[in-house]
């Protein structure tokens, strides 16, 4: 008898201690791996590395940082972020970065970061996509040249002449802590929303695009950072094309396609389902070189 | 001697002095006109009401006369303008709407018509007016009771117009965004939350790079981007190689004729 209590006091405090000192690294799961994938695709000679990410039940959410905030830093925000939303699938810079100088960047573009307005500029040409984060963490994309911008509020027409929208919309922003950025808007539903003579980021080099499809049979929607390999560099308008096409061999039918920016601040990584930052896949600079970040979760 | 040192040290300070008051005669003296001007009250008080006498609901859209309006009220004062407008709420027998669409199209588009010409960095006085009327309306809309949205906006169309407008002369002229002019007109858009980026060259990219101490950047940019950096790369590499080359074989052959000896 006592030599049976003896063995349950042991394993007791076998387990008590045991439990106490599974801490962050012992975690084997960070995400439901189900839920997200990275491929690797060829087409023709361009190779592509994509991350595929399922929003189902919205599972995987949306974070975007357009400015350091109160942290000083992008890379203090992310960190920042992190400690409370620890689970991190992949992270890539996301809007275009003006240089106001004396070391200074804004994102280009209409831009608010949860709210809080960053740039009232909004871009009458280019830049056609309007994409906004809410903060349950989903993400939808306008196009900005059919002029409506809808949101759970209804429809704001905000390149409309009087500017009457365009104050709602931000009022309306600032008032549900949404994010809004913008960017080159480059497939709609299929389409091709870039012209080749446009010279709209005519300069070949490295690319990156967000893409959201919808699976007719389920459902589901997904969203997928497709970075064109480093080394066939390409003009905005080629990179789509060829993008859109890998798409289209595959069957998958595209929402919408948007850029994002690879240039001073060509951050990317991608966190396998065990915490483990991925190895191949990397932008050329570092986080902390990043003026804003866009962040899938899970949670 | 003595005299003689005397009068030429007074004949030189005579000139001097000449020359002195001379300069301050001929130089342009300068002045605050215009600034002053930036704050001068529009001087006649022809003010929306009167301007909608005569016009009832059927015809007052297309009966309004923007002009008379513009002659008197177009760097209106906010408080004024809010005070003509509550004016018009109590007298005039049309929509507020009505009203304000008509105010809004007077103060953008139609101010916009009039000055368009004179809305450039050439000018930049006037630009710079424009801008604070902006920032007084903006400030405005705050305080205003019923009017928030109305200054709001012609305030944002401005603001937009005036970015527009730098953006598309620094296009042009590259050189603009070393001018006082536009960082100034641009500081202040962007105290107003309005930015205009500026465009570097090449160049100075990778002067601004090799300040920033981003050097793998700036490696990673030049071997990427141009062909030219990669044959200069290229040739550096394939000398350096030919040379250890030939150190290797003269080495080799000065060890093979000791060995010999």
């Amino acid at each position: 008898m006592k030599k049976a209590l003896l063995n349950s006091l042991l394993l007791a405090f076998f387990y008590i201690s045991s439990a106490a000192t599974i801490g962050e690294a012992d975690r084997l799961e960070y995400y439901d791996p189900s839920l997200c994938s990275l491929m690797t695709g060829k087409n023709g000679t361009v190779s592509y590395n994509i991350v595929k990410i399922n929003k189902k039940a919205n599972k995987i959410k949306v974070e975007y940082m357009s400015s350091s905030g109160t942290s000083g830093t992008i890379k203090n925000r992310y960190e920042n972020f992190k400690k409370v939303h620890p689970n991190i699938v992949a992270y890539s810079s996301g809007a275009y970065m003006d240089d106001i100088g004396n070391g200074n960047y804004v994102p280009v573009g209409l831009n608010i970061d949860h709210g809080s307005v960053v740039n009232r500029d909004l871009k009458a040409k280019g830049y056609d996509a309007l994409v906004i984060v809410y903060s349950n963490g989903g993400i939808t994309v306008n196009n900005l040249v059919n002029n409506s911008v809808t949101t759970d509020a209804g429809l704001f027409k905000i390149r409309n002449a009087d500017g009457r929208d365009k104050l709602s919309f931000i009022s309306w922003a600032q008032k549900n802590k949404v994010t809004v950025f913008q960017t080159h808007l480059l497939v709609e539903n299929d389409v091709l929303k870039i012209q080749k003579n446009g010279c709209l980021q005519c300069d070949p080099r490295e690319r990156r695009f967000l893409v959201s499809s919808k699976d007719k049979s389920t459902g589901d929607v997904y969203n997928y950072i497709i970075q064109r390999d480093i080394k066939s560099s390409a003009t905005l308008f080629d990179a789509a094309s060829d993008a859109l096409e890998y798409f289209k061999k595959r069957s998958i039918s595209i929402q919408w396609m948007i850029n994002i920016d690879t240039g001073m601040q060509d951050t990317f990584a991608f966190f396998t389902s065990d915490g483990k930052l991925h190895p191949n896949i990397a932008g050329k600079t570092d986080m902390s070189e990043a003026r804003n970040l866009l962040v899938y979760y899970y949670e | 001697m003595k005299k003689t040192v005397i009068s030429v040290s007074i004949a030189l300070n005579v000139v001097f002095i000449s020359f002195y008051v001379l300069l301050k005669l001929t130089s342009p003296q300068p002045s605050n006109l215009h600034i002053q001007n930036l704050n001068e009250q529009p001087s006649g008080y022809l003010t929306l009401k009167d301007c909608f006498q005569g016009l009832d609901s059927t015809n007052i859209i297309e009966g309004f006369n923007y002009q008379s309006f513009l002659q008197e009220n177009a760097f209106v004062e906010p408080y004024d303008l809010d005070g003509q407008l509550n004016d018009c709420d109590t007298s005039i027998v049309v929509q507020d709407t009505v009203v304000e669409y008509l105010v809004f199209n007077a103060l953008s588009y139609k101010a916009f018509e009039l000055c368009k010409d004179s809305l450039n960095l050439a000018h930049a006085d006037f630009l710079f007016r424009r801008l604070k009327w902006a920032e007084k309306l903006q400030n405005a809309a705050i305080m205003s009771a019923k009017h928030t949205l109305l200054f709001s906006r012609i305030a944002d169309f401005w603001f937009q117009k005036i970015l527009s407008q730098v953006q598309s002369e620094l296009q042009k002229d590259d050189n603009l965004k070393y001018s006082f002019d536009y960082q100034f007109i641009t500081t202040r858009l962007g105290e107003n939350k309005y930015f205009s980026g500026v465009k570097n060259s090449d160049t100075e990219k990778v002067f601004q790079n090799l300040s920033e101490g981003k050097y793998f950047y700036l490696w990673t940019r030049l071997t990427q981007k141009s062909l030219s950096f990669q044959i200069v790369i290229f040739a550096v590499s394939a000398f350096c190689v030919v040379v250890f080359a030939i150190g290797l074989i003269s080495m080799y052959k000065s060890v093979k004729g000791k060995i010999k000896n």
